[in-house]
C-alpha cells in the first residue's frame, strides 16, 4: 500500500487525475444502478456476484494451466469471472423468483456456496503445484492507489455505456421498477430488460473489483442510492443524487487519500460515502432524523395546545353560543387546567408546559394560583380548535375513506382534510346540530 | 483415502457449528436479514484493530473479545439503520458493514501498519487446524467443538426460552409490539446473539463455513417447511447432513474430479470448510430442483412462491 503510494509523491497531479477520473466515473455508475438494485432489494448483489468470481478465477486458470501456455492469462481469468458471476447471477434469479426463498437468503446462499467452491478449486490448484499459482486472488483483485490509465478508461468507457443505456430505456426501467406487471401487461420486453440491468450490474462489478476491489465496489453500489433515497421523490431525482452522491464521495476520497500519508484510498472513498450518508441520515429535508423529529415535537405540541385550548373552552361553558354566534358568555371564568384536563390522562408536567407555551403566546392570562384564563386571543383559538374538533367527527363519521389523513396530523381548518365540496356540508350539518342541542339545553361537552 | 480419528472430530465440529449457527439463522432468513453474517466477517475488523491497539499485543482472547464488540455493534447498527433510514436489511447491513472495516482498515494503517495484524488472524480459523490440540495436547474434547457446543447451548437456551416471542416477532411485529411481547427487544437480542455466535465460530472454523451454515440450512429447510418447528428442525437436520458429507466429498472426490475433468491427475483432499459449503450448495440445488418438479406434478400443494410478508404459505391440513 505504501509502495503504492510513493509515486504520489513524485506526480501527485497526473496519478491523481487517473484516480480520481476511474473512481468518479465508477461511481457514479454504481450510484445509479444501485438505486435499481436498491428498489429491488438486492443492493449486495454486486457482493454475492463479486464472490462468485472466485470460482471463475480459479476454473480458468486451471484450464488455462492445462491447456494453454500457463501463467496467469489476464484475459482468461475474467472470463472465468464473468461466466460463474453469470451463473451466480442465474442462479440468484431462480432462487428468488421460483422458490419459496426470498432475495436476500438468495443472495447470501450463493455468496457462500460459490465461495466454497472457489477456496476448494483455489485448493486444487494449490495441491497440484502449478506454476505461478500464488497470488492468484490478488491477480484479480485490485486496489484503487494503482489505478492505470487504461484501466480508468475502460471504466469510463463501460460507465457511459451503462449511463446512455439507462438513459434510453428511463421510461421502462421506471415501469421496472415501481411495476412490474404494469411492465408485463404492456407487452415490454420484461424479463429482457431485467437481464440487461443485472448483467450491466455485473459487468460493472467485475469491472470495479480489478480495479478498485470487492469491498469498495460493494460500498459504491449500496450507500449512494440509499443516501439519494433519504432526498429524492422521484426516480430521476434519486438516479441523478446518487450519481453525484457517488461521485462526490469517491472524488473526495480519494483526494483526502492523496494527501494524508498512509490512508488508503479504497477505504477512505467508504468513509467519505459512508459520511456522506450519515450526514444525510440527520440532516436531509424530510425524511432526516433531525426533521422528522422536529416535525413530530411540533406536530405533538400543536395537537397539546389545542386540547387544552378546548378543555378551558369547555370550561366556560355555552359552547355552542360560541361556535354559532362567536358569541362569549364565561369570559371571566378561572379555570384550573389541571382540572379542566382531568379526564384525558395528562401528566402534570405535561400540562405546566402546555400552559406555559399558551401564556408566552398571549392565549391564556394567569390568574391566582395554578389557576388561568383565556384572554380574548386564546378565545377565538380554542373556538376554531373546537369547530375543527366537531368537524372533523362529522368527517370521520361520514367519510371514513379519507379518515386516515384526520388522524394523522393536527389540522387548522376542516378544509385541508375534507374532499372539495364535503366541507361546505359538513360545516351545515355542524350548525343544525349546535342549534338542536341549543333548543335541547344540552350542555355539551364533546371532545 | 482412510478415515480416523481426527476426520471425526472435524465432522463433529463443523456439524456443531452448523447447528449452532442454524438456529439463529432461521430467524435471520425469515426476518430477511440474511446477509448480516456476511457481513460481519467484514465489520469485526475495527474491533480486532482496537483491542490490539488498548492491549498493545496480539493476545489472541482479547482480539476476539474486540471482534465480539465490533460484531454486535454492527448487528445493532443494521438494526437501528433498517428503521432510522427505512430501508430493507440488505441494505443496512451493506452499509454499516462497509463503513465499519473501512474504519478498521483505516485505524490499521495509521496506527498499526507497523503490526501486521490482519483480520485473518481472528477470521480465518482453519477447520482442519482447529481439532489439532486433540492429536497434541491431548485434549479429549478440541477447544474449537467446546466453543460451538457454548454457542449450541447459548442459542438453543434462547430459542427455547423465547420461542413464542420469536415466532411472534418474527411474523408479525406489530401484533407482538400490541400484545406487548417486546419485539425490537427481541430482535436486537437475536440479532447479537448471531453476532456473538458468528466470531466465536469465525475464529474456531472460519468465516466461510459459518456464513454458509447460517443461512443456506434454512434456505433449504424453507422450501419444505410447513411451520415454524419443521423449519428449525429440517435446518438443523441438513447441517449436520452437509458436514458430514462436506467433509466426506472434500476429503478427495470433489478435488480429484475437478481435476480429473479439465485432465489433471488426482489433486488430494481439499479445503474442508469450502467443501462443506459448496455441498451445502449443492444440496440446496438438488432440493430446489426437487421443489419445483413436486410442484409441477402436484399442482395445489403448497406453493412455491413467496409467502406475504414473512409468512410461509399455509400448507394443506397434514393428513
Amino acid at each position: 500500500m505504501i509502495a503504492a503510494l510513493e509515486p504520489w509523491a513524485a506526480a501527485p497531479s497526473y496519478n491523481l487525475r487517473v484516480v480520481v477520473l476511474g473512481v468518479a466515473t465508477l461511481g457514479v455508475t454504481t450510484g445509479v444502478l444501485g438505486c435499481f438494485l436498491l428498489f429491488r432489494r438486492r443492493s449486495l448483489l454486486s457482493d454475492a456476484l463479486g464472490h462468485a468470481t472466485l470460482p471463475g478465477v480459479a476454473l480458468a486458470f486451471l484450464l488455462a494451466a492445462r491447456l494453454g501456455p500457463g501463467g496467469k492469462p489476464f484475459l482468461a481469468l475474467m472470463c472465468g469471472a464473468l461466466v460463474t458471476g453469470w451463473i451466480a447471477l442465474r442462479a440468484v434469479h431462480f432462487l428468488g423468483r421460483r422458490t419459496r426463498i426470498r432475495e436476500d437468503a438468495a443472495l447470501a446462499c450463493v455468496l457462500s456456496a460459490s465461495y466454497g467452491l472457489g477456496v476448494v478449486w483455489l485448493s486444487v490448484v494449490q495441491n497440484l503445484e502449478l506454476p505461478h499459482a500464488s497470488g492468484l486472488e490478488s491477480s484479480i483483485y485490485g486496489m484503487a492507489a494503482s489505478l492505470l490509465l487504461s484501466e480508468s478508461v475502460a471504466l469510463a468507457g463501460i460507465s457511459i455505456a451503462t449511463l446512455v443505456g439507462v438513459g434510453l430505456l428511463f421510461k421502462e426501467l421506471n415501469a421496472l421498477s415501481f411495476d412490474e406487471g404494469f411492465v408485463s401487461a404492456h407487452g415490454l420486453p420484461h424479463r429482457w430488460l431485467d437481464e440487461l440491468l443485472m448483467v450491466a450490474c455485473l459487468l460493472v462489478t467485475i469491472a470495479g473489483i480489478q480495479a478498485v476491489g470487492l469491498l469498495l465496489v460493494t460500498a459504491m453500489f449500496v450507500i449512494p442510492a440509499a443516501t439519494a433515497r433519504l432526498y429524492a421523490r422521484s426516480l430521476r431525482g434519486t438516479l441523478v443524487i446518487a450519481g453525484a452522491v457517488g461521485a462526490a464521495g469517491s472524488v473526495g476520497g480519494a483526494i483526502a487519500s492523496a494527501t494524508v500519508q498512509r490512508l488508503p484510498a479504497g477505504a477512505a472513498i467508504i468513509l467519505a460515502l459512508g459520511g456522506l450518508f450519515f450526514l444525510s441520515l440527520v440532516l436531509a429535508p424530510r425524511r432526516g432524523l433531525a426533521f422528522t423529529k422536529a416535525s413530530a415535537a411540533l406536530r405533538r405540541r400543536r395537537t397539546e395546545n389545542g386540547q387544552l385550548l378546548r378543555a378551558l373552552l369547555a370550561a366556560e361553558g355555552a359552547q355552542q353560543l360560541a361556535l354559532l354566534h362567536e358569541h362569549r358568555v364565561g369570559s371571566s371564568v378561572d379555570a384550573s387546567p389541571a382540572q379542566a384536563l382531568r379526564d384525558w390522562g395528562w401528566a402534570p408536567q405535561r400540562v405546566e408546559r402546555a400552559v406555559r407555551r399558551l401564556t408566552r403566546s398571549g392565549d391564556l392570562l394567569p390568574t391566582n394560583a395554578d389557576r388561568v384564563q383565556l384572554s380574548y386571543q386564546g378565545w377565538q383559538r380554542a373556538v376554531r380548535a373546537e369547530r375543527t374538533h366537531r368537524l372533523t367527527q362529522l368527517l370521520l363519521a361520514k367519510r371514513p375513506d379519507v379518515a386516515r389523513d384526520a388522524l394523522l396530523a393536527p389540522v387548522d381548518e376542516i378544509e385541508e382534510i375534507a374532499p372539495a365540496g364535503v366541507a361546505a356540508e359538513l360545516r351545515r350539518t355542524l350548525e343544525l346540530q349546535l342549534e338542536a342541542e341549543l333548543r335541547l339545553g344540552r350542555t355539551a361537552t364533546g371532545r | 483415502m482412510s478415515w480416523n480419528q481426527l476426520d471425526t472430530w472435524i465432522v463433529i465440529t463443523a456439524a456443531l457449528v452448523s447447528m449452532a449457527c442454524a438456529l439463529p439463522g432461521v430467524f435471520l432468513v425469515l426476518s430477511r436479514q440474511s446477509m448480516m453474517a456476511h457481513g460481519l466477517s467484514h465489520a469485526v475488523l475495527p474491533g480486532i484493530v482496537v483491542a490490539y491497539l488498548v492491549s498493545g499485543g496480539i493476545h489472541t482472547p482479547t482480539l476476539v473479545a474486540g471482534a465480539l464488540v465490533a460484531g454486535v455493534l454492527c448487528a445493532t447498527l443494521t438494526r437501528a439503520l433498517q428503521e432510522a433510514a427505512s430501508i430493507d436489511p440488505g441494505t443496512a447491513s451493506g452499509i454499516s458493514f462497509t463503513t465499519l472495516f473501512a474504519l478498521g482498515l483505516v485505524l490499521q494503517r495509521l496506527f498499526a501498519d507497523h503490526a501486521h495484524i490482519e483480520a485473518s488472524h481472528v477470521l480465518y480459523g482453519n477447520l482442519e487446524l482447529s481439532i489439532l490440540d486433540v492429536l497434541f495436547q491431548g485434549s479429549a474434547f478440541p477447544a474449537a467443538a467446546r466453543r460451538a457446543l457454548l454457542g449450541l447451548a447459548l442459542n438453543a437456551g434462547l430459542v427455547l426460552f423465547l420461542f413464542k416471542e420469536l415466532r411472534i416477532a418474527t411474523f408479525d411485529p406489530q401484533h407482538a409490539a400490541a400484545v406487548g411481547a417486546r419485539p425490537r427487544l427481541v430482535e436486537y437480542l437475536l440479532v447479537s446473539s448471531s453476532a456473538f455466535t458468528c466470531v466465536l465460530a469465525f475464529e474456531s472454523v472460519g468465516s466461510i463455513l459459518v456464513v454458509a451454515m447460517m443461512i443456506v440450512p434454512p434456505a433449504f429447510a424453507s422450501l419444505f417447511a410447513r411451520d415454524l418447528r419443521e423449519m428449525i428442525a429440517l435446518s438443523l437436520g441438513f447441517g449436520v447432513a452437509a458436514s458430514l458429507l462436506g467433509h466426506v466429498l472434500s476429503r478427495g472426490p470433489l478435488g480429484n474430479a475437478t481435476a480429473a475433468v479439465i485432465g489433471f491427475g488426482p489433486a488430494g483432499s481439499t479445503n474442508t470448510a469450502g467443501g462443506i459449503a459448496a455441498t451445502a450448495g449443492l444440496l440446496l440445488l438438488a432440493g430446489t430442483v426437487a421443489r419445483v418438479l413436486w410442484d409441477r406434478r402436484r399442482p395445489g400443494w403448497p406453493s412455491a412462491v413467496p409467502g406475504e410478508a414473512g409468512r410461509l404459505p399455509s400448507g394443506p391440513a397434514r393428513p
